[in-house]
């Protein structure tokens, strides 16, 4: 199977050619921001840094977060992390990720990333470590009202004479700027609620 | 990446217009073509059908693959011109919702909304004031009373909560959050519209769009309904799938304009203060009427 990195002429998920030079510390998730939040309804995170490392980031954290069910691989290891990546593909995540926390650049670690974008793809995840045409993340569902509207006993209040001396009781007004007054007691009518 | 990802936008493109207009449209020329071969008489004839089937594909045109090459061009021209129309029908049906009692005809709906408002409310205070007045004195029949007062209010409710100003409900459903809004705090919500759309945070953004495109889906599915009620005078059948479809639009279309309603209320009921903070506007006492209508002055900019 060709690599992934071989096909198009070298091209990347993120458009450099292969063996560019370092394009600095690759960028953090955004605090905040959902895991596995990358899909077709958002741009590539990555405007800056390494694009395939943003990828691989997310979805480590999509998985560790419930993203499905993991790879294989032996307790407590990263690369058994990633949904569906055999037992191949997970030590091959392992040894880039060792490297990763040893010093070296994304960069200087293109092959690997091209191996594991290989593993990925056979895998099942389609776009490899590209963060377009990935499984969309689920969006929660949309706003509805509640099913019975209003309530069963709503806060109905009547105006009353503020003494109540008298019979006077009124309805309330809504766009009135002030409740109505008594001329009487001079004082505004008296809220009574009905329940 | 530019070509991947203009070749997943083309894909997305295109399976857009398969599910807007392609299928729907190819469905709809089907039941056209039945409800042209079969007609009221023979509605339900199945042979007739198969017979007419066979006859095409027995024809000379049917073995040539020039031929049916163009007529499967020409039957998805027709099927994509066909979705257009309901897209486009849909969306005058959407603007009709929304219109403001313009003409004699929408005045004559607008009253006649009016004045059932006008006889339930009627209904209610009144049934109101009485279970108040037991209330105070201490009526026996009070609890009756005051159920019957709820029982009115809710009665009253479903026509709506303000009294009606447009032919139709939804465009009162619409507006009432700037109705509700201006009475409450004196606010032009059409003038602070922008800006607090402007702080409202993405998934808020979200919910309101798919509100909004909720409503333009069910405006298209009563298009659709009444394409089918119309190939109903062909062939009776339709009518009654057409009938499901523009009942079960107009369903959709109340709940999407509710839910967009109250998205928008509790949207500007929850930025309101941040929004008159960031143009300078204090609220000593919270956001009442007069902190609402410096903020209106403010974004009006009248002359």
């Amino acid at each position: 199977m060709p690599r992934v990195a071989a096909q198009g002429g070298g091209a990347r998920p993120d458009g450099s050619a292969a063996g560019a030079p370092a394009e600095g510390p690759a960028a953090p998730p955004p605090a905040g921001a959902p895991a596995g939040a990358s899909g077709t309804r958002e741009a590539p995170a990555d405007a800056f840094g390494h694009a395939r490392l943003g990828e691989l980031c997310r979805r480590l954290a999509a998985a560790a977060t419930g993203g499905g069910p993991a790879g294989s691989g032996g307790p407590g290891r990263t690369g058994a992390g990633l949904p569906r990546l055999g037992a191949e593909g997970a030590d091959l995540l392992d040894r880039l990720l060792a490297e990763l926390r040893a010093g070296r650049t994304a960069a200087e670690l293109d092959d690997l990333f091209d191996e594991l974008e290989e593993e990925l793809l056979m895998a099942g995840h389609s776009a490899g470590l590209g963060s377009y045409r990935s499984t969309p993340t689920p969006v929660s569902p949309a706003y509805r009202g509640l099913p019975v509207p209003g309530a069963a006993h709503p806060d109905l209040y009547v105006l009353a004479c503020p003494g109540l001396q008298c019979g006077r009781v009124e309805a309330p007004d809504p766009d009135a700027e002030r409740p109505p007054a008594c001329r009487v007691f001079d004082r505004p009518l008296r809220a009574v609620g009905l329940r | 990446m530019t070509g991947a990802f203009l070749s997943a936008l083309g894909g997305r493109i295109a399976e857009r217009w398969l599910a807007l207009l392609a299928i729907p449209g190819l469905l709809y020329l089907l039941v056209l073509g039945t409800a042209l071969t079969l007609g009221q008489q023979r509605w339900s004839d199945a042979g007739l059908l198969r017979t007419r089937l066979v006859e095409v594909a027995a024809s000379p045109q049917a073995h040539s693959a020039g031929a049916l090459a163009l007529a499967a061009l020409v039957l998805l021209a027709a099927a994509a011109a066909v979705g257009t129309a309901a897209q486009g029908l849909g969306a005058a049906l959407e603007r009709l919702w929304y219109a403001e009692p313009v003409g004699p005809l929408l005045r004559r709906l607008a009253d006649r909304r009016l004045r059932r408002w006008r006889a339930a409310d009627a209904v209610y205070r009144t049934a109101l004031v009485a279970a108040g007045r037991a209330r105070i004195s201490g009526a026996p029949d009070a609890g009756e009373l005051v159920e019957r007062a709820e029982r009115a209010h809710a009665d009253r409710n479903r026509l709506g909560t303000l009294a009606p100003r447009h032919p139709f409900r939804t465009g009162d459903r619409l507006a009432a959050p700037g109705r509700r809004l201006r009475r409450a705090y004196r606010l032009d919500l059409a003038a602070a519209w922008p800006h607090l759309w402007l702080l409202a945070a993405d998934g808020t953004r979200t919910e309101l769009h798919t509100a909004r495109l909720q409503l333009g889906a069910a405006a298209r599915l009563c298009a659709w309904g009444g394409g089918y009620l119309l190939l109903g005078l062909w062939w009776w059948p339709a009518a009654l799938g057409g009938a499901a479809a523009v009942l079960a639009g107009l369903w959709r279309a109340r709940d999407a304009a509710q839910a967009f309603a109250e998205l928008t209320e509790a949207l500007a009921e929850l930025h309101l203060r941040e929004l008159a903070e960031a143009l300078g506007v204090e609220t000593p006492e919270g956001f009442d009427r007069a902190a609402g209508e410096r903020l209106s002055r403010l974004l009006g900019k009248p002359d």
